[in-house]
């Protein structure tokens, strides 16, 4: 195990490398001048080439690399073109807005299709399975932007339910403002006993968690209904039943345990699927976030902050795939 | 001596054939439940809807991007069914043309990802050695970055636009098809019928063609109408940021978007696009689940 | 149920609300603005930010809004005299100015603070090219010398690059700026700074103009960057004043229960520039073509709301230098087709590329207008929608391979039309940065510099020497000017106050507002 945790670190680390190699060489054979879009506005030929020397642009391209390496190894990302300040900076202050949101999205998405594929299997080939059937088939189907409008649409315009956007009603920032503690606003708002805006903030979340789970909502029950039905019809199962072991120690204990293995082989695919999400449900729900700040970045070629986002999603899928074949390998003794 | 080869070889392609046989005839089996036929019937009449859009669109100069600007922001009516756009353009003319972007470029992703993952796989598989490694790594890497992430870089750093969008998503999606084959390859070579064959002498080029890819083509056709939902709401989603299509052709993740900032007043200029997409992705997702049960394809 | 339980804790809020936060909201107020922050160094700003620079710094003077009695609000400086010659301006100074830090505001700060530009030499300092040096008489009295007869007040009064700060600056760079500290005298402080999220502009008690009377007091600013967002905010009233909406809802917001949209002068112009160096937009006759087939009416009907007018040349409306004697090109679709068949391209049959950048709302509305009525005489166009750093970039690179025709926004830093005539239109050889048409014409260069020189000591004859000027570019169509824009700002109603003033685009003087 620890041979096999030392392998995935180091091949982890190689991919980031290559990762980082290709962004950073992709990104300087662009077209656009990096410089003048640091400068910005309307700049005259001469601040142009001066910011081209204060960016270290004019060196060669290895030079360049070799420096662009040595700083991201001490975490310094260099700075955005977009918003002047570091991007590792802006990284970390965006992100526990972003996990807010893929926290509760996720956590909803297992728990419930973990809770609807059961059921489903429960119930094989009745009216509920079906439905739960084509509710999985119909949530892999929307499209993340039309099912984010879809619900602006129904539940802000039509219904009057919830706020078409943001993370808070400005009029609260005078009266009750958020105190920046651990950047997640709904523990900040609870430890500081900020209540009014708790629920504030609470009432906003509602509909972009709701956008971000519907998809893997669907992908984990259809999973856990299928190879739940796959499981019990294995041989030792029926000899376990054979030999009297009740019919919901026999689901839950032995079925659902086994069933769950291939499920954790998507969570890291998942992972990266909510995160992407959160590029559209963030510009969309107009929500300070990681993801509105990637597509941000990319929009406004903001290279930096582009290898800075590149290797974050990149990171994060790469870890989240390990740590599940780390898991995997805990849970499913046969793999080897 | 040749005899014997030959009839051996005639047996192996029999029981490959006759194990195909047997699931193509299933296929009937498929279109008695009425989801799957319903799915089926819409699959069907969209590509031919999309393919004779000059004379199924109502107003197919507005559907290739015309102005209109007398009718602008028409709810629907009988003169324009699904309500007219920012330029008064016939949104249901504007979806007809759509179709043929967004569908025919979600299967050209996919045929492009299984032309050049199939042969990969293929050649990887029956090689085994050095090929094999550099192959299953390359997959392996490719398959660990963010497909959608890299294809909007891509599609920013190389200039935006249809074709390159499809271009920026096969590098994301040709691996699954290598690694598919891959699989099926490594297993079909312990199977009797392939070393029969390679008992004989028969050339590896042979051996594939003849008895392997006739055996994976079920899967890998499985996984290409599987692909083909994805590919489509892929296309939108980089159409959606700007990315994809750019006008005055549209596809609907474009269409989605041009429509976003109407949702309020006029919402079925976002709506309308995004539904058909919603239901042209769900009859392909249907059926394709359907065939994979029918046909037993593992995945 | 769901439903019942939302609308209680809702209204459980807006008790709250009413009874803790009314009193102070009557001088409080947001701002949802689609304006970020690229850097706060007074000295460097030469972007979106200007809009909140104005009310934490202040200039010696400002360009009144056209139609004024005076040219000039004196703000810090109480007055100024030019030489006979125009080449010395002696300014008195404001007393009893103090800096947020506490600083007295004094002629050593002028000094400080703008050979700070200069030395910085980002942004906008180029405006300060022809000042020779600054002297202080006495503490407040100050005297810019110049090389040549340029027109320094309204370059003291310019956008950017002109604003005082306080010497406790020193040599603090623009890090220090960035993590949200301010350094001017103006009405608001900055305050709670969260890039690229929210600020806000607080009341600096100090103020030298007091705050007796009618004033906002605090400015919540909350970037926000959706057109419908705003719009949403504003009619939900969680905003006061938005930038940008949706363009379909003018109509309603304009005569809403709580909202309006003020219109006033601006001095923004969006052009089309042709890509002079090869075939076919090489020929004056093709150009002079486009020029009458772009849809002119069409453009400010369905881009605009109608809330512009047809440029008449590269200066806009209400600038100095514009008059009605500049050429128009009318749109013709027949005058088109004849002058194409006249260059000898009879029907059209080429195709054109159009960039655009894809932020621009109002370009990704009108393009397709554009390619739609160039269809009509057989020119196709192929848009391009790029991120304006890309679309800028790439026509910089070079001209034989870049697009044919260059959408762009332009305005000028300071009120005098030399900025806009010089940047656009001047011979930039092979290392083009405005010159978009790659338009070159010593005659014409040589015109304006001379009218740029002779406006400070005679303003009439500068003023025909411009239009002189704008009508040898117009012969040439290396641009299509397309439209004046009318400046807007939607707003609630109760929102009083607000003076737009096209020398100060986007820019929001909060101390001039109220809240009904």
């Amino acid at each position: 195990m620890g041979f096999f945790l030392f392998k995935r670190f180091v091949s982890l680390i190689g991919l980031l490398i290559v990762l980082s190699t290709l962004v950073f060489f992709f990104t300087r054979s662009l077209p656009g001048d990096v410089a003048a879009l640091y400068i910005g506005g309307n700049a005259k030929p001469e601040q142009i080439e001066r910011a081209r020397k204060e960016l270290g642009m004019d060196k060669p391209l290895i030079v360049q690399y070799k420096i662009y390496m040595e700083k991201l190894v001490q975490g310094d990302m260099g700075i955005s073109l977009r918003t002047h300040r570091p991007v590792s900076r802006d990284l970390m202050e965006k992100i526990p807005m972003s996990f807010e949101l893929v926290f509760w999205a996720l956590l909803i998405a297992v728990s419930g299709g973990i809770f609807f594929g059961v059921t489903a299997a429960c119930f094989h080939g009745s009216w509920i399975d079906e439905t739960i059937k084509w509710f999985s088939s119909a949530a892999v189907s929307t499209p993340i932007f039309f099912l984010a409008l879809l619900l602006q649409l129904i539940f802000f315009n039509w219904l009057g339910w919830f706020p078409l956007q943001g993370r808070m009603d400005s009029f609260l920032e005078f009266t009750n403002p958020i105190k920046n503690i651990t950047g997640i606003s709904m523990v900040d708002t609870l430890i500081s006993g900020n209540f009014p805006a708790f629920l504030n903030v609470g009432w906003h979340i509602v509909l972009p968690v709701v956008s971000l789970l519907i998809g893997p909502l669907g992908i984990i029950a259809r999973m856990i209904r299928s190879s739940l039905l796959d499981v019990m019809s294995q041989d030792y199962i029926l000899a376990a039943r054979a030999s009297g072991i009740s019919e919901g120690v026999l689901f839950f204990y032995y079925g659902l345990r086994n069933a769950l293995s291939p499920v954790l082989t998507v969570i890291g695919l998942l992972v990266a699927l909510v995160l992407l999400a959160t590029f559209y449900v963030e510009m969309i729900f107009n929500w300070p976030g990681v993801g509105y700040y990637s597509l941000a970045a990319i929009m406004s070629l903001d290279y930096t902050a582009l290898m800075g986002v590149t290797l974050m999603v990149g990171a994060v899928y790469m870890i989240a795939n390990t740590i599940t074949d780390v898991v995997r390998r805990l849970v499913d003794p046969r793999i080897k | 001596m040749k005899a014997r080869a030959d009839s051996y070889d005639m047996m192996a392609r029999k029981v490959s054939r006759d194990h195909r046989k047997v699931r193509w005839f299933q296929l009937r089996r498929l279109l008695k439940r009425k989801i799957t036929f319903l799915s089926l019937v819409i699959m069907v009449v969209t590509l031919t809807v999309a393919l004779m859009a000059p004379w199924t669109a109502p107003f197919p100069e507005q559907g290739r991007g015309a102005v209109n600007l007398e009718h602008r922001l028409m709810p629907p009516s009988s003169t324009y069914l699904l309500g007219t756009d920012v330029y008064g353009r016939d949104m249901l003319s504007r979806v007809i043309y759509g179709a043929r972007i967004s569908v025919f470029g979600g299967a050209a992703i996919v045929f492009l990802a299984a032309l050049i993952g199939v042969p990969l796989g293929l050649w990887a598989g029956y090689n085994e050695g050095v090929s094999e490694i550099v192959i299953s790594r390359t997959v392996d890497l490719v398959l660990s970055f963010p497909a959608i992430l890299v294809a909007m870089i891509i599609s920013i750093l190389f200039g935006a636009g249809w074709f390159m969008a499809i271009a920026a998503l096969l590098i994301g999606w040709w691996p699954w098809y290598t690694r598919l084959v891959l699989g099926e390859v490594l297993s079909a070579k312990g199977m009797l019928y392939v070393e029969a064959a390679r008992m004989l002498g028969y050339g590896k080029l042979y051996i594939i063609f003849h008895h392997i890819l006739p055996n994976i083509m079920t899967p890998v056709i499985v996984m290409m109408l599987l692909d083909l939902g994805p590919a489509i709401i892929a296309i939108g989603l980089l159409s959606f940021v700007g990315l994809g299509t750019q006008p005055p052709n549209a596809d609907w993740g474009l269409m989605v978007w041009e429509g976003a900032p109407n949702i309020l007043s006029e919402w079925w200029i976002a709506i309308v696009p995004g539904f058909a997409m919603f239901i042209v992705v769900i009859a392909f997702n249907i059926f394709g689940d359907a065939l994979k049960e029918v046909l037993d394809v593992q995945q | 149920m769901n439903h019942r339980f939302i609308k209680t804790v809702l209204s459980a809020f807006l008790l709250l609300m009413l009874t803790t936060g009314v009193q102070a909201a009557e001088k409080n107020m947001v701002f949802a603005s689609p304006y970020g922050i690229t850097t706060l160094d007074p000295s460097v700003s030469y972007s979106t930010e200007v809009g909140y620079m104005h009310n934490l710094y202040e200039t010696l003077i400002r360009v009144n809004p056209p139609g004024s009695e005076e040219p000039f609000r004196f703000v810090l400086a109480k007055d100024f005299t030019p030489s006979e010659d125009s080449l010395t301006y002696t300014f008195t100074l404001r007393k009893g100015v103090k800096f947020h830090d506490g600083t007295d505001f004094t002629a050593e700060t002028v000094k400080f603070s703008i050979e700070r530009t200069m030395r910085i030499g980002k942004g906008a300092s180029f405006i300060w090219a022809d000042l020779k040096e600054i002297n202080i008489i006495d503490d407040y009295t100050v005297q810019f010398v110049l090389n040549k007869p340029v027109p320094l007040p309204q370059i003291a009064a310019s956008a950017n690059g002109s604003y005082i700060m306080s010497p406790a600056v020193g040599d603090k760079e623009a890090e220090w700026f960035n993590k949200g500290n301010d350094a001017g005298s103006g009405p608001y402080t900055l305050k709670n700074y969260r890039d690229g999220e929210s600020w806000m502009l607080a009341k600096f008690n100090e103020y030298w103009g007091g705050w007796e009377g009618n004033h906002v007091e605090n400015v919540l600013v909350k970037f926000t960057k959706e057109p419908l967002t705003q719009l949403q905010m504003l009619q939900a009233e969680q905003a006061m004043l938005v930038g940008r909406i949706p363009l379909d809802s003018y109509p309603a917001v304009k005569d809403g229960k709580k909202t309006k949209v003020l219109y006033g002068p601006s001095y923004q112009n969006y052009m089309a520039f042709f890509n002079t160096t090869r075939k076919p937009l090489d020929n004056v006759k093709v150009r002079k073509a486009l020029a009458h087939a772009m849809p002119y009416e069409d453009i400010i009907e369905i881009g605009f709301n109608g809330n512009a007018t047809q440029a008449r040349g590269p200066v806009p409306k209400g600038q100095f230098g514009h008059s009605p004697d500049v050429i128009q090109y009318r749109h013709d679709i027949e005058k088109a087709k004849k002058l194409l068949a006249e260059a000898g391209y009879p029907g059209g049959g080429f195709e054109l590329t159009l960039t655009y950048a894809a932020e621009n709302q109002q370009e990704k509305r009108f393009a397709p207008l554009i390619q739609s009525e160039f269809k009509k005489i057989g020119v196709d166009v192929k848009i391009k929608a790029l991120a304006w750093s890309t679309q800028w970039s790439m026509a910089k690179e070079d001209p034989e391979s870049a697009q044919d025709i260059f959408l762009l926004l332009w305005w000028p830093t300071y009120s005098d039309p030399y900025e806009t005539l010089y940047s656009l239109l001047h011979d930039e050889g092979d290392k083009p940065v405005w010159n978009l048409a790659y338009y070159s014409n010593p005659s014409y260069d040589k015109l304006i510099r001379n009218a740029y020189e002779t406006t400070g000591t005679d303003p009439e004859k500068a003023r025909k020497l411009y239009v002189q000027a704008q009508n040898m570019i117009q012969k040439d169509v290396p641009v299509a000017w397309l439209v004046d824009i009318v400046a807007n700002w939607p707003m609630n109603r109760r929102l009083q106050g607000f003076v737009m003033n096209p020398a100060y685009p986007n820019v929001p003087f909060f101390y001039d507002m109220y809240i009904e």
